[in-house]
C-alpha cells in the first residue's frame, strides 16, 4: 500500500478532517490537525508495516494529534461551542463532547482517555476500542468503568447517563 | 448489533470491511435512522470536500522540491509552534530596501529553537538539523514564488507561495542539511503570474518587472 500523503489525503482526508472536528470543535483547528495528520504520515511513513487499514491507522494518529492539540489549547468555557455535527457523525451532540473533552477526561491518563473518545465519541465496542490501542476488551472495559466512577463527581448527571 | 462506530461507517463507505462485517453494517443502517443519517453526513461531507483543492503543505510532500538541500520539514510540532508564536509576537515590519519597481515583499527568516521559534539573528548560523521558515508579507503583490540558492550559486524554484499583506510564514518548514555555506532565499513577486524561468532571470540576470528580497542563513 502506498503511503503517499497527498494520495492518502485524497483518499480520507474527509474522514480524517471529520474526526478532527468532532474532537475539537471548531473548523479552523481540525484543518490545522489535519494537516498535522498528514504530515506526521508522511514523516513516519517507513513505520507503516500494513498491518492494519490505512482508514485505522490513520484514525488512531487523528485522534493522537486532537488529544495533543486539546492538551495545548485549552478551551474556556464561555468559547463558544460550534456545530460540527452538520459534518459529523459522532455519536454525542457537540456540547456533550466538549463536556467530556473539556472537563470530564480531565486527570485521567493517555490510555484512559483514548479508551474515552474511541467509546463514548466514536460509539466502538470495547473490543473495538481494544483493537486501537493494542488492549483487550476486558481492560478497556475496567477503564471506562473506572472512569464513570470518577467522572459522576465531575459531570452533571443526566450526562453520565447519556453515556 | 449496536450502532456501528464512525470509523466503522467510514470503512463501509470506502468498502474496505469484511463481507461479514459490512452485510451487518448494511442491516443495521437498513433498519436505524440514525445511523443511516450519519453515513449520509458522512456521504455529504465527501462530497464538499473532493470539491476542494488538497493543501499545498500535503501536495508538496509527494512532490518535494528537487534538490539535496532542502528536505519538506514533516515534524509538524515546530511548524505549528512556529505558526502559534507569530500570533503572539509582534513583528516589526522589514526597513524598505533598495526598491525597484512596486512594493517588495517583506522576508524574514525564523528559526526553531528549544526555547520556542525567534526570528534569525545577524551572523547566526545554523547546523544540521536546524529548522527554518521563511516568513513574507507580498505586499499587495498577486503572484509570489519562494526560491532559493545555495553556495554552489545554483537556483531552485520552490514553488508559488499564497499571497498575503501580513508577514505570514511559508507553508512549510524547512531542516537544514550537513552541506556548508550561504542558502539564500527568494521572495519574487509581480502582478502578473510567474514562471520558473522569469525567477531564474530574477534572480541571475535581473528583471526590472520583478520584486525580489531575499533572506539567507549560513551553514557550518
Ligand atoms: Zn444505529
Amino acid at each position: 500500500m502506498s503511503l503517499d500523503a497527498a494520495e492518502l489525503y485524497r483518499r480520507y482526508g474527509d474522514m480524517v478532517l471529520a474526526r478532527c472536528r468532532v474532537l475539537l470543535g471548531n473548523e479552523a483547528d481540525a484543518r490545522d490537525a489535519v494537516q498535522i495528520v498528514f504530515l506526521q504520515v508522511h514523516r513516519n511513513r517507513d513505520a507503516f508495516r500494513g498491518d492494519a487499514r490505512p482508514s485505522t491507522y490513520l484514525w488512531r494518529i487523528a485522534t493522537h494529534t486532537c488529544l495533543n492539540g486539546l492538551r495545548s489549547k485549552r478551551r474556556r468555557p464561555e468559547d463558544p461551542v460550534e456545530d460540527v455535527t452538520v459534518y459529523g457523525d459522532s455519536m454525542l451532540d457537540p456540547v456533550e463532547v466538549r463536556d467530556l473533552l473539556d472537563r470530564a477526561i480531565d486527570g485521567e491518563d493517555e490510555t484512559t482517555k483514548l479508551c474515552v473518545i474511541y467509546h463514548f465519541v466514536d460509539g466502538m465496542t470495547h473490543d473495538e476500542a481494544g483493537e486501537m490501542l493494542g488492549l483487550g476488551g476486558a481492560a478497556v472495559r475496567k477503564r471506562i468503568a473506572g472512569f464513570r466512577e470518577r467522572a459522576r463527581a465531575r459531570l452533571p448527571a443526566d450526562f453520565m447517563e447519556a453515556v | 448489533m449496536s450502532h456501528p462506530s464512525a470509523l466503522a461507517l467510514h470503512q463501509y463507505r470506502l468498502d474496505e470491511l469484511d463481507a461479514d462485517e459490512r452485510a451487518a453494517v448494511k442491516t443495521h443502517c437498513s433498519t436505524c435512522e440514525r445511523c443511516a443519517s450519519r453515513l449520509g453526513a458522512q456521504q455529504a461531507a465527501r462530497t464538499a470536500f473532493v470539491a476542494e483543492d488538497v493543501p499545498s503543505a500535503i501536495e508538496r510532500l509527494a512532490k518535494p522540491a528537487n534538490g539535496p538541500w532542502l528536505q519538506l520539514f514533516a515534524g509538524a510540532t515546530p511548524l505549528l509552534a512556529l505558526a502559534a508564536a507569530l500570533l503572539l509576537a509582534v513583528l516589526s515590519p522589514n526597513d524598505s530596501g533598495v526598491r525597484t519597481k512596486g512594493t517588495l515583499p517583506d522576508v524574514e527568516l525564523w528559526v526553531g529553537t528549544s526555547e520556542g521559534p525567534r526570528a534569525l539573528r545577524p551572523e547566526e548560523t545554523l547546523g544540521e538539523g536546524a529548522v527554518v521558515q521563511v516568513l513574507y508579507d507580498t505586499n499587495g503583490a498577486r503572484h509570489a514564488v519562494l526560491a532559493g540558492r545555495d553556495s554552489s550559486g545554483r537556483v531552485e524554484v520552490y514553488g508559488e507561495l499564497p499571497v498575503h499583506d501580513t508577514l505570514t510564514p511559508s507553508p512549510f518548514g524547512i531542516t537544514l542539511d550537513a552541506s556548508h555555506g550561504k542558502q539564500e532565499f527568494y521572495v519574487v513577486t509581480s502582478d502578473a503570474p510567474l514562471t520558473a524561468h522569469d525567477v531564474e532571470q530574477a534572480l541571475t540576470s535581473g528583471r526590472a518587472d520583478l520584486q525580489v528580497r531575499s533572506v539567507a542563513v549560513q551553514k557550518r
